[in-house]
């Protein structure tokens, strides 16, 4: 047995009766309720709907608005435009995150090219670098090489010289 | 009005998925600075040496060194899991 609804407000500890009349209410919706204490039919009606939608079963109403937002959810589920929007989307979400991750990815990078050449001068050769580095042979390779043949540019110069296939 | 809903929608998204793979990248290196630390410690370097090497942030260097020094037959994962980042 449980609520629909859950009302959770600001009390004091000390004194149980005292509560914080900041207008600071939390409300938690159970979908999976059987107690309908003060919640109104509709809201019943709307967390039945939350929890047994799937779109395909016949659904009557007794209200008018839900009726009106189910109409409008299957218009949404059956339109080509709003899918395409949706696909979209999805793909500028894919397209910020590989920046996101190209971005970190460099910022590794160049702290890889100075960890490297503090390596390099405490006179490691490459064999000992890439047996303590966990990072690509080849790309720890072209690293050395490269501070070999530049000694004097700065990590960045040195990751703008890197040729990443 | 809508056009600039539309622009702030996308630039939070933007920033949210952003953080959201920088974050998963970051889990992923810790694991390969684990990785490596590991390797630097069975070498003989001690964390201070690792540490000046690495320059990772020295709190959480020391910190990985150690579980691997408490705990070296635990994995790479088992340390990523213990570590605690305040």
């Amino acid at each position: 047995m449980s609520y629909y609804c859950y009302t959770f407000r600001m009390r004091c500890d000390e004194a149980p009766e005292k509560s914080l009349e900041d207008g600071g209410i939390r409300i938690f919706l159970n979908t999976r309720g059987t107690i309908r204490n003060s919640v109104s039919p509709e809201l019943v009606e709307l967390l039945h709907y939350i929890e047994n939608v799937n779109g395909e079963t016949e659904v009557t109403f007794e209200s008018g608005r839900l009726e009106r937002l189910h109409k409008r959810i299957q218009v949404i589920r059956n339109s080509k435009e709003i899918g395409v929007k949706y696909m979209q989307r999805w793909e500028e979400r894919l397209l910020d995150r590989e920046e996101g991750i190209a971005e970190e990815k460099a910022r590794m990078l160049l702290k890889g090219i100075s960890i490297i050449r503090k390596m390099k001068n405490k006179g490691m050769d490459t064999e000992a670098i890439l047996e303590l580095l966990a990072e690509d042979e080849a790309v720890v390779l072209q690293i050395y090489h490269l501070i070999c043949e530049y000694p004097d540019s700065s990590d960045e110069t040195i990751y703008q010289k890197l040729n990443l296939s | 009005m809508k056009y600039m809903q539309r622009w702030e929608e996308r630039l939070l998204d933007r920033e949210e998925a952003r953080e959201e793979a920088i974050a998963e990248e970051k889990a992923r290196m810790m694991l390969k600075w684990i990785s490596t630390i590991r390797k630097m410690k069975n070498k003989g370097m001690d964390a201070e040496a690792i540490f000046e090497l690495l320059e990772e942030d020295e709190a959480v260097v020391l910190q990985i060194y150690h579980l691997i020094c408490e705990y070296p037959d635990s994995s790479d994962e088992t340390i990523n899991q213990k570590l605690v980042f305040s």
